[in-house]
């Protein structure tokens, strides 16, 4: 994915300015930067939610315009939010399907549920994520086992550019790994990844390019060995 | 690198799984109801285990169960319908209207009795999810509505139909031994929203529009005409057991149904029917219609005044509740 001055007004306000970045596949990118410096706003261009006032998006080769969030899904940009992704009091594996349900022949559309119970538990060992069933209740799970299935389930329908919003927010250490073992297991496996996170020492163990956005304006753009976490850091609170 | 993530809840020692399991029944409260309640009766009076208390028992909970069956998949959708009690009566009264005063044809009179059924459902349904009007006030609004309309248009009088009609013979009449024909419809409404909610697509959505909207519509489900459609099967079906009540008893009374809204969601939520949506179970709303069948008759039986059942019923919804909550909570500390 390519975006290419991007710009973005609401009214008179300047909300994004000039922002040009590249993604390559399998990509792990952070966008960091203080609160309101304009990672939601590039976000939701980025997902269908805005289109911007100029720029260019490229996407997989092709100029696109996205009109629509179902249209950007349609291309395979997918975000992930981790307080939406999941129906808690449904099991695991009609959350996995859910909205993809495969069903039987006829109007009733009976559910396929064997079918669907052995894709998922596949879907998810192939993630590295193993279980002995998918009929449990999506509630009895942890925090950073839900959003390891939504960014699981996101990569196997497709998803060809995953937006994780604070992934790791209100995660223990140890669930915030399990979640950063996911992250690199679809980056490896062809996937893009945009992280939106504000524990810059986090997001620092993960991520293969750092983009700093301050007030609207992009003014950092450095691959993993450009740059250091102190560096970056002090770019963030503003000390440069 | 695969295998280096094992999601833990989901292999928790083996020793709790039996108790796990037992507690994971949604249903487990209204079964402890039924077996206690089967037990004092029987007790007091042994007269409550015969066939003719069965046969009666079973249809006082076939019209409350079938009603409650629509309520519960839309309340699993997390709305209400408090307009079901104003509708049973409606039906039944135009069809009685049409068939007996107009001389109209049975079955025609029939399909223009549930028009009104399935046109207030697709009110009740677009008001709250276009206006964002909470489902409460507005199928309050549409009971009010259909009350007065059939008081004003019967003059409070009620509607008698002797004749014989086959039409009614299949949807109230007798098969067997005091059994009626609510029975078996009874029977096939629950295995038919049992199928639908746990065996179909349209089953899962009910539960994921209830459970989380938000999510749900993220995972591009029509969470609006998932409940415009309930809405429709709750009045639709409020209609028709209207109608079998008139074929069975023979009569209709525009008065009839007043208070019918809350048993059917007392039958539901005893059944293990989360008031917030997103849980519940068709077979628990029937053993919950057929537990407050087995209070009426047995009170009958125990020759106490029938205001008790109202007094009970209350009791029995609290401490169901009670029960539903704890076991819940048994269940998720036990799978953690």
């Amino acid at each position: 994915m390519q975006l290419s001055n991007i710009q973005k007004r609401f009214g008179t306000v300047q909300a994004l300015r000039d922002v040009n970045v590249n993604i390559a596949r399998g990509e792990i990118v952070a966008l960091i930067g203080d609160n309101g410096a304009g990672k939601s706003t590039l976000i939701k261009i980025i997902s269908g939610y805005h289109a911007p006032s100029e720029g260019k998006m490229v996407f997989d080769g092709r100029e696109v315009r996205l009109k629509s969030p179902s249209e950007a899904r349609a291309l395979g940009i997918e975000t992930v939010y981790q307080d939406l992704a999941l129906v808690e009091n449904l099991s695991l594996w009609r959350n996995f399907f859910l909205g993809k349900e495969r069903t039987g022949a006829g109007w009733m559309n009976v559910l396929r549920r064997r079918e669907m119970e052995q894709a998922c538990m596949q879907a998810l060992a192939d993630m590295g994520i193993r279980l002995r069933s998918t009929r449990e209740e999506v509630g009895h799970m942890s925090g950073g086992e839900r959003q390891a299935v939504a960014i699981a389930r996101a990569a196997y329908f497709g998803a060809k550019l995953l937006i994780l919003d604070e992934p790791t927010a209100a995660l223990s250490v140890k669930e915030t790994e399990r979640v950063f073992e996911i992250v690199k297991e679809v980056s490896r496996k062809g996937v893009s990844v945009i992280l939106i996170m504000h524990n810059l020492g986090q997001v620092y163990q993960v991520a293969d390019r750092f983009v700093v956005l301050e007030r609207g304006v992009q003014i950092g753009n450095f691959t993993r060995d450009q740059t250091t976490l102190d560096a970056i850091t002090q770019m963030v609170v503003g000390v440069h | 690198m695969t295998g280096k993530i094992q999601l833990q809840t989901l292999s928790g020692p083996k020793g709790l799984r039996w108790s796990r399991t037992l507690f994971s029944v949604k249903e487990l409260g209204v079964i402890g109801g039924i077996v206690l309640a089967a037990v004092i009766f029987t007790v007091l009076n042994p007269q409550f285990l015969s066939m003719t208390e069965a046969a009666s028992i079973i249809t006082s909970a076939a019209e409350i169960g079938i009603i409650a069956i629509g309520i519960t998949i839309l309340m699993i959708s997390g709305e209400f319908d408090l307009s079901v009690g104003s509708i049973y009566a409606l039906c039944p009264t135009i069809w009685a209207y049409l068939f007996v005063q107009q001389h109209w044809n049975i079955w025609l009179s029939l399909v223009c009795a549930l028009i009104p059924a399935a046109l207030t459902g697709l009110a009740n349904g677009l008001i709250v999810t276009r206006f964002h009007v909470n489902s409460f006030i507005v199928t309050l609004g549409t009971q009010m509505w259909w009350r007065g309309i059939v008081l004003v248009a019967t003059g409070g009088y009620p509607i008698s139909y002797f004749g014989s009609s086959k039409l009614m013979h299949v949807m109230g009449g007798e098969v067997v031994g005091g059994l009626h024909f609510t029975a078996v419809w009874f029977v096939v409404a629950a295995v038919l929203g049992w199928f639908v909610l746990n065996k179909t697509k349209f089953g899962n959505w009910c539960f994921a529009s209830g459970g989380k909207p938000d999510a749900a519509r993220a995972m591009g489900i029509p969470v609006t005409r998932v409940k415009v459609v309930n809405f429709c099967i709750s009045a639709l079906l409020a209609g028709l057991v209207g109608c079998m009540d008139l074929a069975r008893l023979n009569s209709v009374s525009p008065a009839q149904g007043q208070g019918l809204e809350l048993t059917v969601i007392v039958a539901a939520v005893i059944g293990g029917t989360a008031l917030a949506g997103g849980i519940g179970s068709v077979v628990g709303s029937c053993l919950g219609a057929l537990l407050m069948g087995m209070i009426t008759s047995g009170l009958i039986l125990m020759g106490a005044p029938s205001y008790w059942y109202t007094s009970f019923v209350g009791i029995i919804l609290i401490i169901a509740v009670m029960f539903n909550v704890r076991v819940s909570k048994i269940s998720k500390s036990r799978s953690a």
